[in-house]
């Protein structure tokens, strides 16, 4: 009986942290939500209500046509990021499984000095260079002219191409799958090799086939950090109809300055499919950020 | 591990050529595969990192004049693109940047300080933050999971979202913070818009936030990595709880903390998205990437941002450099 006070008394104490946090980290998402149903007359008269008074759905329609310039394109700015974060997500997990195995598994020279390289890259704040990233993506085009997307001769600014293919691999995408491919036993790849398997051989029949999960995590997280990205399609995007959503929703708030109905209910449209994706696969979010922490050794 | 491939590559069975010379011939093959795979990877990163790295020390020491002005589109700050009838000129300029940089700048060190309180305040608080975060939903909680899950939110939504949202939040006539500061508690309103301190500080509280968020499940997977043993061991000599994590917990967290506390400091000195949507447009709450960023795209000048771009990446690799050094220096001990 003497046991059982304090262990009461410690969940009680644990259940109100957990609630504390609870409302720390999602208390200002519930006020997005509430700022995006809520009406003009609302935000005047009722501002601080949690529920609004009189829900109404018209900021949405705001948010997707534009309030009174009509300028705004939130759905060509979906399918934008869609296109964006789904071609990064791709060649970064083909070209980081690729760079992952070699720095895993395989021994060549310059190997340390090579993985410092890649480290380096993951390390180096991109926000620093990315005005020379622009010119690098105007200058080098690779022999054929852009694809067209955008009337401006920018070189590969303001098209597909070049809003992915600075992102088409990074430093954390080989580092994730090279964690993750050292989690797999090596007497797997020595059997193979003893039955005469080449090193590539390995990567596609045996170790492929065992890293649902490595891809499934670093595909899940490059996707949220592209739909996130920032400054890169900010830069890149030099057209209306060639921003992502983040720089859609940006370009709403230079132009409804403090209209918070609409501003929110943009916040939420941007959000969700973020926070769907994440409800749907938060273990595999999981798994992705864990690996970072682990194994730093080189 | 060589022993082991030269094992598996003398076992395996070959033809006169490769018994002959099938030792080596496997080891050119696996130095070949290994630089065809590793290739794109590293042409992508050497062009779209390396290169810029370049070109912006390169470019701080020259002067880059364009001929007229450059193309702006509607509502949208310039891209640093130069049109197609327009003309670049670049001169060598010598340490010319980096004189008026340091020297004639008065706005630099300020903008210095900003960065500093910014991204030190909210690495450090939101890894603190983080980390008992995941204690708490290390525990055996029921539901703790489902908590854990709603923890990581502000790390899902992006820094424009959230800069949004705080901004609306700290408003300082109609926000909600204020409205429980003044109207409930009876304090002094403060002007999180107009006092470029309070616009510092809105922007270090949403940086915490996100930084705390998305670290918790790092720091989560490092607790249990955390040997049991050790801690009941701890436990059963009569360690009290805060005994046990001060002298066991903490000790194992060590690279896993180390790695929170330098991504934090590198991805929070470069929230840009979070600044241009709850920061102000002045000089004196801005922080060195949003001074980079006016710098290039305002004042047009590109090759003085390159200067400054150069200061953001020579501080941050001079602190991961200490960070490496300090943990060398821990292992050796």
């Amino acid at each position: 009986m003497n046991n059982v006070r304090p262990r009461y008394l410690r969940a009680f104490t644990l259940y109100g942290a957990a609630l504390a946090l609870l409302f720390l980290f999602c208390f200002p998402i519930v006020w997005m939500v509430q700022g995006s149903f809520s009406g003009t007359t609302d935000t005047f008269l009722h501002p601080y209500d949690v529920v609004p008074k009189h829900p109404t759905l018209s900021a949405f329609q705001d948010a997707l046509h534009g309030a009174t310039y009509q300028n705004v394109m939130l759905a060509r700015n979906f399918i934008n990021t869609v296109i964006y974060a789904t071609g990064s997500t791709l060649t970064n997990v083909v070209l980081g499984m690729m760079a992952g195995y070699a720095f895993a598994r395989l021994r060549f020279p310059f190997r340390r000095l090579l993985f410092g390289f890649v480290l380096t890259a993951m390390m180096v704040p991109t926000a620093a260079v990315i005005i020379p990233l622009s010119r690098v993506v105007r200058t080098i085009t690779f022999g054929f002219p852009s694809l067209g997307i955008g009337s401006i001769s920018a070189g590969w600014l303001n098209t597909y191409q070049g809003l992915i293919l600075p992102t088409a691999v990074t430093g954390l995408t080989i580092v994730m799958v090279r964690q993750f491919l050292r989690g797999i036993p090596r007497e797997l790849d020595e059997a193979a090799a003893i039955d005469g398997c080449g090193p590539f051989a390995i990567l596609l029949y045996v170790i492929l086939p065992l890293s649902g999960t490595a891809v499934a995590s670093v595909a899940t997280l490059t996707f949220l950090l592209r739909w996130d990205d920032y400054i890169w399609p900010w830069v890149a995007g030099l057209t209306p109809d060639m921003f992502t959503l983040q720089v859609g929703l940006r370009f709403i708030e230079v132009n409804y300055e403090q209209q918070w109905p609409l501003l929110m209910a943009s916040c939420t449209l941007v959000a969700l499919p973020i926070i769907l994706l994440y409800v749907a696969l938060q273990p595999l979010f999981d798994s992705g950020l864990a690996s970072l922490g682990t194994g730093w050794d080189a | 591990m060589t022993d082991e491939t030269g094992a598996a590559a003398s076992a395996a069975p070959g033809s006169g050529l490769a018994a002959m010379f099938g030792f080596s011939a496997l080891r050119w093959r696996e130095h070949l595969t290994a630089y065809l795979l590793l290739a794109p990877a590293l042409l992508v990163l050497t062009l779209y990192v390396f290169v810029p790295i370049g070109y912006t020390i390169w470019i701080s020491f020259h002067d880059l004049r364009v001929s007229a002005v450059p193309y702006l589109s509607s509502g949208h700050a310039a891209s640093g693109y130069v049109g197609p009838n327009q003309s670049s000129v670049t001169t060598f300029f010598g340490t010319r940047n980096w004189y008026n940089l340091f020297h004639r700048d008065a706005l630099f060190p300020m903008v210095v300080r900003n960065t500093i309180v910014m991204v030190g305040g909210a690495s450090i608080v939101g890894s603190a933050l983080a980390l008992l975060t995941a204690l708490l939903v290390s525990t055996q909680l029921r539901f703790i999971g489902v908590f854990r899950a709603l923890y990581f939110f502000p790390a899902a939504i992006s820094q424009v979202v959230t800069g949004l949202i705080f901004s609306r939040l700290f408003d300082q006539n109609f926000g909600l913070v204020n409205h429980v500061l003044v109207d409930w508690l009876g304090l002094p309103r403060p002007l999180w818009q107009d006092d470029a301190v309070y616009v510092l500080a809105s922007l270090t509280i949403a940086a915490t936030w996100i930084v705390a968020s998305y670290n918790v499940p790092i720091f989560a997977a490092g607790l249990s990595n955390v040997p049991r043993a050790q801690q009941e061991a701890a436990a059963l000599d009569g360690a009290g709880a805060w005994a046990t994590f001060r002298h066991v917990t903490l000790p194992a967290l060590r690279s896993v903390s180390w790695f929170v506390v330098i991504s934090s400091l590198v991805s929070v000195s470069q929230m840009l998205g979070l600044y241009d949507a709850l920061g102000q447009d002045t000089v004196e709450s801005s922080t060195l990437v949003k001074y980079m960023f006016a710098r290039a795209f305002i004042y047009n000048d590109i090759d003085y941002a390159g200067a400054i771009g150069c200061v953001l990446i020579v501080a941050l690799t001079l602190i991961a450099v200490l960070q490496l050094w300090i943990s060398e220096r821990g292992t050796e001990r």
